[in-house]
């Protein structure tokens, strides 16, 4: 009893001090050593420097400065440009624009705060000129954004899989089709609500045709290329994730000097933007895995998965309860970080009661997702309000990506109803 | 002279960790380089860098740790700033406190942590295990790094350097919409 109060009052205490995450996790962890295993506190260190000297865990910086250099290379305006005519004659026009773009921009860049960044900067501006209804707008983008952690390649994926050992490239595969479910579901609601009520969407009388159409395909046949290179050759195994991630940032660098406006001082500007970005995230993972080395050496997963089979609650009663969890952290979390400090408890507990990791990985990515856009910490939502410059505010943000939370919590009851949904792609390839 | 003191302490610690960061950008880029590198020579010469991995994994490392001092000095951890927010006035610059005395704390505790962890490493000449590479001075970088970011909490405890008050992921956000 004592160590749970030291574990749990210990992380609130430290974290609710304004400390950086990591901190508060690592100075618990350390304290979980020190006074619960005679002082092992020397283990902690091993620990870190296992963890970092990580060939897999690489992928992960590769893919943020993958993610950076599309963001300042402008590319995000010509995706956009291209997808706007597919979706003019459909009612919702441009915000079915908005899920598709954040769809592809998902595919280059693992992170869904890149993906609400760069789409929402151009479309927020164009779509509150032609009369859009601006809550919808940014609700799309939140919701759409989120989409950049569940298609590969995703940063969740790659922590995930460093951190669980598990296979980054079944992960990638297993996210493609519940990602494509997911946006699909958002277009729909979007249909539907703009059926009801057409004023939120301004109706384009210009048609266009499907020469128009392919001819706009035309302009981002780089970026197909890119995603096709860096996705592809992980799903295929022909690369790793690490080596598909390197050759990614080459082949950024090339297309984005090229085709888009990627300058000497914009690459400087998103390398060092990379690593304050990567080491805020490996700071985190840095405290996580000391707390993680805590409670794996005193046995308490083994001891939360003995209680729980106990207590005599069923697989998907844990399941449930470890979501709602979720649902509520995600209110003070942000979801990467949500993430990396529980699974040194919940990844244990889920697989010990028979789940698939695989399929564990999207049910947390997803519920991470729901997190992206959860007040008051959900980045999403906050990055999307400073781009609209507060003319939405963070709480007409929130209640707009209310559809978007229930949308994913209903993927969530699907993939449960449908493992197979997840499991059928890394099934194919692997 | 004492704000020639403290100006002279801050600036020396901001260009401290921007050169660590430099060099924590240069590992990241190096990282890319290899790693191309090594796809090329095993596609098309069919000879595989055998360095790859270990000095991926070492320079992993060293963009983590570089990247430490930079990252605290511009206030860009990930942290939890509820109660930060709605705390004013006395209470506000306490729960400051508090929260820079845990940090000190922490990164003390590592640094102790490191100084036997890195003797062991240095007394053996500890190798890599395929490409034999000396593992002291990439470990050196663990203490150093630690020992840069808690001076700046410290030198930040005794009111030498600002805190930014912004949200610190909120700020990271908003830094990265075009």
């Amino acid at each position: 009893m004592s160590l749970w109060i030291t574990l749990v009052g210990g992380v609130i205490a430290a974290a609710s001090t304004g400390v950086a995450l990591g901190a508060a996790l690592g100075l618990t962890g350390l304290f979980i050593l020190y006074f619960f295993s005679n002082g092992a506190t020397s283990i902690a260190i091993d620990a870190i420097w296992n963890v970092f000297n990580s060939f897999t865990l690489s992928a992960v910086p590769m893919f943020i400065l993958l993610g950076e250099i599309l963001l300042r290379s402008g590319i995000s305006e010509r995706a956009y440009s291209a997808f706007a005519p597919v979706f003019r004659n459909i009612p919702g026009g441009l915000l079915h624009t908005n899920i598709a773009v954040c769809t592809l921009f998902g595919a280059v860049s693992g992170s869904s705060l890149s993906t609400a960044a760069a789409v929402g900067s151009v479309a927020y501006p164009e779509m509150s000129k032609r009369g859009y209804d601006q809550d919808t707008v940014v609700g799309s983008l939140a919701g759409g954004g989120t989409l950049g952690l569940l298609i590969p390649p995703s940063l969740s994926f790659l922590i995930y899989g460093a951190l669980t050992e598990t296979s980054i490239g079944r992960l990638f595969a297993a996210g493609i089709i519940p990602g494509m479910m997911v946006g699909a579901m958002f277009m729909t609601y979007l249909l539907v609500k703009c059926l009801r009520n057409p004023a939120i969407a301004p109706h384009d009388p210009n048609r266009s045709s499907l020469l128009n159409i392919l001819k706009g395909f035309r302009h981002i046949w780089p970026l197909l290329l890119l995603i096709f290179a860096v996705i592809g050759s992980i799903v295929f195994g022909i690369a790793t994730p690490t080596e598909s991630a390197g050759v990614g940032v080459v082949l950024a660098i090339l297309i984005c000097s090229v085709w888009g406006d990627l300058t000497l001082s914009k690459l400087i500007v998103a390398i060092y933007q990379s690593v304050l970005l990567f080491t805020s995230i490996g700071f985190l993972v840095l405290g996580a895995t000391i707390l993680a080395q805590s409670v794996s050496i005193l046995g308490l997963p083994q001891q939360i998965l003995e209680n729980v089979a106990q207590s005599g609650f069923g697989p998907y009663s844990v399941l449930l309860f470890v979501i709602l969890i979720y649902l509520v952290l995600g209110c003070f979390f942000d979801g990467l970080s949500l993430m990396i400090m529980t699974l040194p408890v919940v990844f244990p507990l889920l697989t010990g009661l028979g789940f698939d990791p695989i399929w564990i990985g999207v049910i947390i990515t997803i519920v991470i997702e729901i997190g992206q856009i959860t007040p008051p910490v959900g980045l999403n939502l906050s990055v999307l309000t400073a781009l609209t410059n507060n003319e939405v505010t963070l709480g007409r943000a929130a209640y707009a990506t209310v559809p978007y939370w229930l949308i994913h919590l209903c993927a969530i009851g699907i993939i449960t109803m449908f493992p197979v949904l997840v499991l059928f792609l890394p099934n194919l390839f692997f | 002279m004492l704000s020639g003191a403290k100006k002279v302490v801050s600036l020396g610690l901001e260009y401290l960790a921007l050169a660590c960061a430099a060099l924590a950008a240069l590992g990241l880029t190096t990282i890319v380089g290899i790693i191309v590198t090594s796809v090329i020579m095993r596609k098309f010469a069919n000879t595989p860098l055998h360095i790859t991995e270990e000095v991926v994994g070492l320079l992993l490392s060293v963009a983590l740790f570089l990247g430490l001092p930079i990252v605290t000095l511009r206030n860009r951890h990930v942290h939890v700033s509820l109660l930060t927010t709605y705390v004013s006035g006395k209470a506000k610059a306490l729960v400051q406190v508090l929260g820079l005395t845990v940090g000190i704390v922490f990164f003390g505790w590592l640094i102790w942590e490191t100084i036997p962890w890195f003797e062991f490493a240095f007394k053996r000449s500890l190798k890599t295990e395929t490409t034999r590479i000396l593992l002291y001075p990439w470990m050196a970088l663990m203490p150093l790094s630690l020992v840069i970011t808690g001076l700046i909490l410290i030198v930040r405890l005794l009111g030498i350097l600002d805190t930014p008050t912004t949200n610190a992921r909120k700020l990271s956000a908003q830094s990265e919409a075009p």
